[in-house]
């Protein structure tokens, strides 16, 4: 009995002594670039360019110290970003273009880390003149951009059934068919938004217009 | 030994279970352990103008499928076409017939009676479509129109993944696809195969029948 | 350097009876230890995350202690120690290492509190819950023993570890312990600090342990 009370002993002043832990550290100079990943969203539109990510790294409350900088680059401006809960977030004026999410690192840290991404240059989307749900709707914007952009136009209004039409080539318009948009039981005036989303990975542009329409 | 009691214990729901057999509850029911006025049907037809496919199933009072038997007569009568029977395949009975008909008559006998029920397929059209399009154009096609039926088109082509696919709820006899609906990419000439459905849905107690008519037309794409 | 245990310096022929006795073989050394107990300590320092980063450990433990030393001649022994914990559960906490040598004695002393020192030559494993464990590895020591009175032990050993195998990195210790005896009663306390340089861009890790040891003593 005396023995087994040494041993209980010895294993509470063990977990005495200490409290448990096992984390890692959430302070950027004790990261290896080789465990960063920084993931970078960028959502634009004809009034700013949100630019905003995550870092995935072993701690999830990173931050940034001992020399450690994050930048965000375009062809137009270097702006420095501040880290929060391994998060950041900034607006840019409208921008078209690269922009890269750079981790700027002393040496001895495994380098620099680095996100890119590509946004559609900023457009806007034009109405149509006195749309009607019973006669064909065309919605114009600036296209003809890459084809590796994905875009996609949707109209959307309590009075017409909603559309998405994921286009397979940006010519800068689409005419919905006449009576596409009739949505049955339907026949009032309302108001439509219309939207067209150009997209590349995590990279969006998308530009939104409000117009009436009639039956 | 008071503790050899407890292997026993556990050895005799074993020895019960083997002996019941502890399946799960999965009961086969067969369509003749129903009466005639608890049976229900469930009919898919899908005409291309030349040749209609009918399939069909037969269910109890809670609309789970039974298992066709035997006894159950299932022929159908289609214009033009000899009176045919359908081919059991265990809860389903499949049936085609050349026929350029759009009514049908389905009939069932069994040993407690017999019903014959009328298959009604929407409207016969032909669909017409341009043998050849610029991809810088867009492409319309054009049938006649029947506001009384939903009609969907899917666009189908080995030059692009995936298909394009439109919901008419009004039926205006036509529909244009526009130049930004198809991505293709690479390919001198494509073709692009366009489905286009009507259907009629309709529903007679516990009896349903889901009527198809499909047209298909080919669009030689050129860039 | 080299002294008797017994006195050399005896100038008096001893009595019979102590002829007697001394013409005995004699079994046991006085540096002879069976010591089996518990080690209670905790250990803490950083320990390699993913392929370059650091973590922070801190966490207690627990191990039993089989330690073995027998000379076999006046001047040369084997020293055995096995020491670990088994894993509770699906908890890392398990731990065993087993460590043997050669044990030389170039130093001994007679007066009050007779004692003398060995070196300790040998090589080691262990496998558990260190970072740096799941190595092989060299054992250089010293150990100095101090008898204060006919029935106590005071003794300190100094270790180094300075290589080690099968572990990704390099891994250097350096293991301290001061140890206390009192008829069958044994006591002690030990540090360790292990030096894991590992990762990409390599970082020298360092975890530091701090124990008390309780148990018995089956040879002095």
């Amino acid at each position: 009995m005396r023995a087994g009370g040494a041993l209980g002993a010895i294993a509470i002043l063990g977990v005495v002594a200490t409290a448990c832990s096992d984390e890692p550290s959430p302070v950027s100079s004790d990261m290896s670039s080789r465990d960063i990943t920084i993931t970078v969203a960028i959502d634009g539109t004809a009034e700013r360019t949100r630019v905003s990510g995550y870092f995935a790294t072993p701690s999830s409350q990173v931050r940034l110290v001992g020399g450690d900088t994050l930048t965000v680059v375009t062809e137009t401006t270097a702006r420095h970003l501040a880290l929060r809960d391994s998060t950041f977030q900034i607006d840019l004026p409208p921008y078209g273009g690269p922009v890269a999410v750079r981790l700027t690192r002393p040496e001895g840290r495994g380098g620099d880390v680095e996100a890119r991404a590509r946004v559609a240059p900023p457009f806007v989307v034009r109405p149509p003149d006195a749309a009607r749900a019973s006669a064909p709707v065309t919605v114009t914007w600036e296209g003809g951009t890459r084809r590796d952009f994905a875009t996609t136009l949707s109209l959307t209004g309590p009075c017409i059934t909603p559309q998405s039409r994921p286009l397979g080539l940006d010519t800068g318009s689409y005419t919905f068919n006449a009576g596409e948009l009739e949505k049955k039981g339907v026949a009032a005036r309302c108001s439509v938004t219309a939207k067209v989303v150009k997209k590349l990975d995590t990279a969006v542009q998308s530009a939104t217009v409000d117009f009436p329409i009639t039956p | 030994m008071r503790f050899a009691i407890v292997p026993l214990l556990l050895l005799c729901p074993a020895l019960a279970c083997a002996l019941v057999g502890c399946a799960s509850d999965s009961e086969i029911r067969e369509s003749a352990d129903v009466v005639a006025a608890d049976l229900g049907m469930a009919v898919t037809v899908q005409s291309n103008g030349n040749t209609a496919v009918v399939e069909l199933q037969l269910s109890a009072a809670d609309y789970y499928p039974l298992q066709i038997s035997p006894q159950e007569g299932l022929v159908l009568d289609a214009p033009g076409a000899p009176t045919t029977a359908f081919a059991v395949l265990g809860d389903r009975a499949f049936l085609t017939v050349a026929t350029t008909g759009s009514t049908f008559f389905l009939r069932h006998t069994r040993p407690d009676g017999g019903r014959t029920r009328t298959l009604e397929l929407p409207p016969a059209f032909v669909v017409e479509a341009p043998e050849k399009a610029s991809r810088a154009e867009p492409i319309t096609l054009r049938w006649t129109p029947n506001e009384d039926e939903p009609v969907a088109i899917v666009a189908t082509s080995s030059c692009f993944t995936g298909s394009v696919g439109r919901r008419l709820e009004r039926d205006r006899g036509e529909y244009t696809f526009s130049v930004g609906d198809f991505r293709i990419a690479g390919t001198p000439e494509c073709r692009l195969v366009f489905r286009v459905t009507r259907t009629l849905a309709t529903r007679d107690g516990r009896d349903s029948v889901t009527a198809h008519q499909v047209r298909t037309v080919t669009v030689e794409s050129t860039p | 350097m080299l002294c008797g245990w017994t006195g050399s310096a005896r100038a008096t022929e001893p009595p019979k009876a102590e002829r007697r006795d001394a013409e005995k073989p004699k079994v046991e050394h006085p540096f002879d230890t069976v010591r089996l107990g518990a080690w209670g300590s905790t250990w803490a320092g950083t320990r390699l995350e993913g392929l370059g980063s650091v973590a922070h450990v801190a966490r207690p433990a627990l191990d039993l202690e089989l330690a073995v030393r027998r000379y076999f001649s006046p001047r040369f022994g084997v020293d055995i120690r096995l020491v670990g914990f088994p894993a509770m559960r699906d908890d890392n906490h398990g731990y065993l290492r087993g460590d043997i040598g050669i044990d030389v004695l170039f130093a001994r002393w007679d007066g009050a509190a007779k004692g003398g020192i060995t070196g300790v030559v040998g090589i080691g494993g262990d496998a558990g819950r260190y970072p740096f464990a799941g190595r092989a590895y060299p054992r250089l020591g010293l150990h100095a023993r101090v008898h204060p009175g006919p029935s106590s032990t005071v003794e300190v050993a100094v270790e180094m570890l300075p290589v080690s195998l099968g572990v990704d990195g390099r891994v250097v210790q350096h293991r301290s312990e001061l140890s206390f005896g009192w008829s069958l009663f044994q006591a002690g306390f030990r540090v360790s600090h292990a030096f894991h340089t590992v990762g990409a861009p390599e970082r020298t890790f360092m975890i530091q342990e701090l124990g008390i040891f309780l148990g018995v003593g089956l040879l002095r």
